[in-house]
């Protein structure tokens, strides 16, 4: 006779019963952790219930609405009414607050996939407020759609209660989303440092910056930057790179971060006089500079000579030149631009190459036109 | 940490309510005078009928179920606390949670039926508990589940007894419930603050007589008697703690007493509460 298998109660699982066993996963942490850790509860709370973290790396406000903000002094529709009033006048914030507008109409259109994680924390006023962990965009979205399409009544966020928020949590979903700039980068390392080593941030700190440059001063523990590797993966050599970024003085931490300056243009800032470094970060918004063209400041701290051209390959020189003609057109509202292109035209007519520029723009414009429906 | 009362006496009409939300009431005048930090005082009502909620938020007393202290105690895991709360109409420093009565009802119906039933309203307010100086539960006149839930959270019981026959009869099996929590719920901490002689009558000889019985057997216990007088009916009918409805003069010394005599009842109970308490 063939041998009958036996059962072991102890080893049957959910497939032998045929029915589906949730897995029950051991926690660390107490009766709390293990009851409510693994089990979600999603609630909706109202963009007035809840407040961003001053101390998430990555920042979205602008930094004149900022302060006011987190002071206080105006609440998330006022500073998300400044904010389109400020895209009106700024591309960079233009471009910024287009992603968040569209982001924010598709809540209508599809509804809110992720939900905003966060903890309740008491105030001073006494009250609750739900702190934001991660999803201040999802949060900020919602507030300049509310605002903008004239909302009477709040939106409602979906979120989720964490029972113990963490940095790495934080960064995590910022790698996730979009990766914040080389400056929010380097606030991400410095605060994941800062957090394994036990430096939580002082709300009497007025700017932001001071905390994460904390980082710069302590002495890595042994293993950290391994450990930091897989979260903001980057090498060890890299992440140092970036939070050297943090020597930069706030304005300048300020718009790098709002033009997204690239960490090896801020490396070659670096790199000059700390005299020299305002000028360099503002030529570098202003012109448009790459890393090699903040380099050559180092050895002349005036534009680019004829000189230099001459050293530059034609493609890198005309490449430039079209870079900055485009920056100047779109650093300029849609009306103005009209003016500004009518203005090109006349000129150029009026120097005399504008039946030499035509053919030459023609190419250009077929070949980006190429590549742009190869890419889609 | 909080200092949790329990309002209890499965014995209806005796009076927790209206000592419930008058002590509620009272601690916050006199920790807001006092500046105390924190100074915040929260009255949960877990009696179904919820008329504890009339007096300190009526018309914003109610909410949906799944916005109410019922959900609270049926769900898993139950919803935020920390944005159900409201804040009171007459004192800013009180505050409550809203109910829903039906919700109530088929939570008293459903928690035989859900693990861990004893422990759903303390664990519901152990996140907010170290922002508040007290926490006062009316509790349902029935030994029930969420009488058990109100003891088990709770760190002090005070008993309101209505010195008649039937208002004692009771009380025997309300302190078997209060010893079974202590020992099957590991509730070593839980007092009993005090008996509390209610809706006391001078006119009739019985109640003189329950109140001596009190004093001879539970002599540090008994606390002074609240007198039936028509400022408590009164007070409830405009839906608003004694303290509002009979102000005194001025409370810029703290006073909480005016020249109602149900004021200074309760003033006195409020003073011997906090005494008592800061003592421990």
């Amino acid at each position: 006779m063939a041998k009958r298998k036996r059962y072991n109660p102890l080893e049957e699982t959910g497939a032998d019963l045929g029915v589906v066993v949730p897995e029950v996963r051991a926690q660390e942490g107490g009766l709390d952790a293990t009851l409510f850790d693994g089990v979600e509860r999603i609630e909706r709370l109202a963009p007035s219930q809840m407040m961003p973290d001053r101390f998430q790396p990555r920042r979205l406000l602008p930094e004149k609405i900022r302060r006011r903000f987190f002071n206080g002094e105006i609440d998330c529709y006022a500073a998300a009414q400044a904010w389109l009033e400020l895209a009106g006048e700024d591309r960079a914030w233009e471009a910024r607050l287009a992603e968040l507008l569209d982001m924010g109409g598709s809540f209508k259109a599809q509804g809110q996939i992720k939900p905003i994680t966060g903890a309740w924390r008491p105030t001073e006023e006494e009250i609750f407020i739900f702190q934001i962990e991660t999803g201040e965009r999802r949060f900020w979205a919602a507030c300049l759609r509310a605002v903008r399409d004239g909302l009477q009544k709040e939106p409602e966020l979906r979120v989720e209660v964490v029972s113990a928020p963490t940095r790495q949590r934080q960064v995590l979903e910022n790698r996730h989303t979009k990766s914040p700039s080389a400056v929010g980068q380097a606030c991400e390392i410095a605060a994941l440092m800062l957090d394994e080593i036990g430096v939580k941030p002082d709300a009497e700190i007025k700017d932001e910056y001071e905390y994460f440059r904390l980082a710069l001063a302590r002495r890595a523990p042994h293993g950290m930057w391994a450990k930091l590797e897989p979260v903001m993966q980057h090498s060890t050599r890299r992440m140092q790179q970036l939070l050297s970024v943090l020597q930069l003085s706030t304005p300048l931490l300020e718009l790098a971060d709002r033009y997204q300056l690239p960490e090896r243009v801020l490396r070659e800032v670096l790199a000059l006089p700390k005299a020299g470094w305002k000028a360099a970060i503002q030529s570098a918004v202003r012109e448009g500079l790459t890393s090699e063209e903040v380099g050559q400041l180092r050895k002349k701290e005036d534009k680019p000579s004829r000189a230099d051209d001459a050293r530059r390959s034609p493609e890198r020189i005309a490449f430039t030149g079209l870079r900055r003609f485009t920056r100047a057109a779109m650093n300029v509202g849609a009306q103005e631009r009209q003016f500004v292109l009518d203005g090109v035209a006349d000129e150029v007519l009026v120097q005399g190459f504008g039946e030499a520029l035509l053919p030459l723009l023609k190419g250009i414009s077929e070949r980006i036109e190429v590549r742009l429906r190869g890419r889609l | 940490m909080a200092i949790v009362i329990a309002v209890a006496n499965q014995k209806g009409g005796v009076g927790k309510t209206t000592t419930a939300v008058n002590l509620a009431a009272g601690l916050a005048i006199k920790l807001r005078h006092e500046g105390h930090s924190p100074g915040k005082i929260l009255l949960v009502d877990a009696d179904p009928q919820g008329h504890g909620l009339l007096a300190v938020g009526f018309g914003r007393h109610l909410a949906a179920p799944e916005e109410s202290l019922a959900a609270l105690l049926v769900e898993t895991p139950p919803p935020s606390i920390q944005r159900m709360l409201r804040q009171g109409i007459h004192q800013s420093n009180l505050y409550y949670i809203p109910g829903n009565t039906q919700a109530m009802v088929a939570a008293r119906a459903r928690l035989p039926s859900l693990l861990a039933r004893e422990q759903r309203l303390a664990r519901a307010l152990a996140p907010i508990a170290d922002t508040y100086a007290y926490i006062i539960i009316d509790t349902p006149p029935t030994l029930d589940d969420l009488m058990i839930n109100a003891l088990v959270a709770a760190t002090h019981v005070l008993i309101p007894v209505e010195p008649s026959y039937l208002g004692l009869s009771g009380l025997k099996d309300l302190q078997q419930a209060i010893d079974q929590v202590r020992v099957h719920l590991a509730k070593d901490d839980l007092h009993i603050l005090g008996y509390l002689p209610t809706r006391c009558v001078r006119q009739r000889v019985e109640v003189q007589e329950i109140v001596d019985y009190l004093r001879e057997n539970y002599p540090a216990r008994t606390l002074r008697p609240i007198h039936e007088t028509t400022d408590l009916t009164y007070a409830h009918s405009a839906h608003m703690d004694v303290f509002t409805y009979r102000p005194p003069r001025s409370r810029r010394d703290g006073r909480l007493e005016s020249s109602s005599r149900a004021t200074q009842e309760y003033a006195w109970l409020v003073n011997e509460v906090v005494q008592r308490t800061r003592m421990e």
